[in-house]
């Protein structure tokens, strides 16, 4: 009993206890704040990695999709014995391609980014999509549909398609309101008249002519185009030349065909030198055009193939390099243009319950027998390399930051030596009142115990209101230093992500208490074997 | 009672031999007082610790109703202190974080585990209270020494080792850190609780008030012990020749 209560006397009396406690505080709440934010990153990736690819996804490195029709490939997978468990199948096509756009002075820019056809709605079922499209009223209706200020965007800086032609009401909406741009967000660079490599070729008598246009006929290099080019012909066959000959696809109402293009291809972030906090700026608006150029899935050999589209929103998963790579847009239109009627790439299902993925896949497997042709994987497959580096990067963390707590345990050592040294009396006094060897050695063991305890409640507390408030944190530190310490530029997140995880935080507890003790018994055994008429006479 | 056989002990440091007792015999009775006096560096203190199983000597045994108690395990040394002897010191040796009451509670702690401490942990501080008032800081139950004379911090150090009802009382120089008057009190103490309690005192002083009062007067010098007035009235006459012998000042 006396071994509690010297414990509790020389934690409330003793100012190097403080320094002990305050020591194994910092290290905790390092510890913790630490873990808190990388395990959040971790979450927040692994959270954006599998709403984007859903849980199981068949693929095939066929750049021509999957032999069998998408149809009879969805048949299969319901009839199957995992029909029950999945909630929804979303079939797309996945193909890299270039994305070209004009900013103003003829300044063309060129990016690669991965093309993938979708049917919105389907793929908003299968799961991560429709949440992170940027406009409020795609999120609940998906679709490709230009909004109306997108659309009268298109049309007036369209030159070959005056904003009141009445031709062009066929097929759209184009009871048009004012155009309602987000005035938050600044528009830097004018938009250039609309790219596009051939059209800008064709002589301008011919542009002007609807049918003309690429992003209403993307059949370009037809018949029609031929017959339409009227005198130029000779220039026009010689542009058609270059273009090989894809699969027709059929005529189209005027209209504009929508492309979902990734946050950050059409954005720059920089930083705003009167606030001196980085935002994004528009390079490409809705209603704006782009041309795309990508791969025909041509029986022979890849065919280039060629289109431009109009920008009726944006995605953003706050993930660098999914929204500078990813450019949706229709499933039909790609499997048009690449020639590949009813075949995708990709198919995506989402399951009922994530827990039956190995299940399913394995089901899936002896469905589609060929594990070339259908690779079929979990999403933690497909990502098994990141996902394995980011735990791999957390573990190293982990391990350096258990030295803080061992820098912290070596002082706990020292400030113990010193505290034995200081009651080397108190310990003579105790055994000739007839504390024993092991009374004196739990006094300074208990004592530790309860220094590490002290430390790693307050360290905890500490550590998970730095966490909760670590943006706060990070902003105040930003105004006080002038340097930002996160900078969102780098990472495209908003905020510092963070999750806390209370198994870390019970491990992190346990480890900083054993510590404690640990480093204890060194100073506790030496106190225990001081030699009573010594420690007596000790000054 | 307590009966210490030719006792040895040299302190050694590296090749250094410093013999601080040599071949001390001397019985005491049960319910005696017993005064130690001698030069500094005569070895009384040393005496008192290996007495009070504090340390172990070179050579020689010490018997406690016959039992040899100087070969003990530590365990057992350790019960002993507890139990059967209480300690004094000049310097008081209070626990400075604790209150003059828990100081006086501890050595009823250390001899209990958890389980029985919470039994009979009301019946121990009805105890100490009664002990301090008796020692007449009833009012300074839940003082810390730094709050205290030394007199106050002297009789509340008695009252600590009369906690455990101790059949004897090692005292080194109890009064060695007091002014005259204060160590008169506590050597009036001492006496009261010796002819109350019937508790046998074993003392090592330089105070020639205590000297007169005790019931035996041994002198030390350079370890050995030298002479044992037989009586009151020897000790009395023999006082000047003490002081000479002993190289201490008169009314020290």
């Amino acid at each position: 009993m006396y071994v509690v209560l010297l414990c509790l006397r020389y934690l409330k009396t003793r100012f190097l206890a403080t320094i002990c406690i305050i020591s194994v505080m910092l290290g905790v709440a390092t510890l913790i704040v630490v873990n808190s934010v990388m395990n959040g990153f971790s979450t927040k990736l692994k959270d954006h990695l599998h709403k984007l690819m859903s849980d199981i996804v068949i693929e095939t490195p066929n750049y021509q999709g999957f032999p069998l029709d998408t149809d009879l490939m969805i048949q299969l997978i319901q009839n199957s014995s995992a029909g029950d468990k999945i909630q929804a199948i979303a079939p797309s096509i996945e193909v890299f391609a270039m994305i070209n756009f004009s900013l103003g002075d003829d300044q063309q820019v060129t990016r690669a980014v991965n093309l993938i056809g979708i049917d919105p709605v389907s793929r908003t079922a299968a799961g991560g999509f429709a949440e992170f499209l940027v406009d409020k009223n795609r999120q609940t209706n998906p679709t490709f549909e230009l909004s109306p200020s997108a659309m009268h965007r298109f049309l007036s800086q369209s030159p070959r398609l005056p904003a009141k032609d009445p031709s062009m009401t066929t097929g759209s909406s184009l009871n048009l309101p004012p155009p309602q741009l987000d005035p938050s967000l600044p528009f830097v660079p004018t938009l250039p008249p609309p790219p596009n490599p051939i059209g800008n070729q064709l002589p301008k008598e011919n542009q002007s002519q609807i049918p003309n246009d690429p992003i209403l006929s993307p059949t370009l290099g037809n018949k029609e185009q031929k017959n339409n080019t009227g005198q130029n012909e000779n220039q026009t066959e010689k542009i058609v030349d270059q273009i090989p000959e894809i699969d027709p696809v059929p005529e189209r109402d005027f209209k504009p065909t929508g492309l979902i293009l990734g946050w950050a291809l059409g954005t720059y972030r920089d930083r705003n030198p009167k606030t001196n906090e980085t935002e994004d700026r528009y390079i490409l608006r809705p209603g704006d055009r782009v041309n795309i150029v990508s791969v025909g899935a041509g029986k022979s050999h890849p065919e280039p193939i060629y289109s431009s589209f109009v920008i009726c929103d944006y995605i953003r998963t706050d993930m660098a390099e999914y929204d500078s790579h990813m450019v949706f847009v229709p499933l039909d239109y790609l499997q048009d243009l690449r020639g590949m009627k009813n075949r995708v790439t990709h198919i995506l299902i989402h399951l009922k319950d994530y827990a039956d993925a190995r299940e399913v896949v394995n089901e899936l497997k002896s469905v589609f027998r060929d594990p070339y042709t259908y690779h079929i994987s979990t999403w933690e497959e497909k990502q098994g390399a990141l996902i394995a580096a980011i735990d791999v990067e957390r573990g190293i963390l982990n391990i350096l930051l258990f030295l803080i707590i061992g820098v912290a345990g070596f002082s706990i050592l020292a400030i113990f030596t010193m505290i034995v040294v200081e009651k080397t009396r108190d310990i003579g006094i105790l055994k000739a009142l007839g504390a024993s060897h092991s009374g004196i050695l739990c006094i300074f063991l208990g004592y530790g115990l309860l220094l590490g305890s002290v430390g790693c409640i307050l360290g905890t507390v500490l550590g998970l209101e730095i966490t909760t408030h670590i943006n706060q944190i990070e902003h105040w530190i930003t105004q006080l230093t002038g340097k930002e310490v996160f900078d969102r530029s780098i990472y495209y997140f908003s905020e510092i992500p963070t999750a806390i995880s209370s198994v870390m935080v019970v491990i992190v507890n346990i480890g900083a208490i054993l510590t404690s003790v640990i480093f204890s018994i060194i100073p506790a055994v030496r106190a225990a074997m001081l030699h009573p008429v010594r420690a007596l006479r000790y000054e | 009672m307590i009966v210490a056989e030719n006792l040895h002990k040299v302190y050694r440091r590296n090749a250094d031999q410093i013999v601080v007792l040599k071949g001390i015999s001397m019985e005491v009775n049960q319910g005696e007082f017993v005064s130690i006096v001698g030069a500094s560096g005569s070895g009384k203190s040393t005496f008192l610790h290996l007495l009070g199983t504090l340390d172990r000597p070179d050579q020689g045994a010490i018997y406690l109703d016959h039992r040899r108690i100087d070969h003990l395990a530590s365990k057992e040394r350790d019960r002993l202190r507890n139990q059967t002897f209480g300690f004094i010191f000049q310097f008081y040796h209070l626990l400075p974080e604790l209150t003059m009451l828990e100081n006086v509670v501890i050595p009823a702690m250390i001899g209990s585990s958890i389980w029985k401490w919470w039994g009979k942990r009301k019946e121990v501080h009805k105890r100490a209270e009664e002990i301090l008032k008796r020692v007449g800081l009833g009012h300074r139950l839940r003082h810390k020494p730094r709050e205290l004379s030394g007199g106050e911090m002297q009789r509340t150090a008695i009252a600590r080792a009369f906690m455990t009802k101790p059949r004897i009382l090692l005292a080194d120089e109890p009064t060695g850190n007091l002014d005259i008057q204060a160590g008169q009190q506590i050597v009036q103490l001492l006496r009261d609780l010796n002819r109350s309690e019937g508790v046998t005192v074993i003392m090592v002083t330089h105070n020639l008030e205590i000297v007169s009062s005790a019931d035996r007067l041994v002198r030390m010098v350079a370890g050995s012990i030298c002479e044992e007035p037989r009586d009151s009235q020897e000790k009395y006459d023999n006082h000047s020749s003490f002081a000479i012998k002993t190289h201490l000042p008169l009314g020290v």
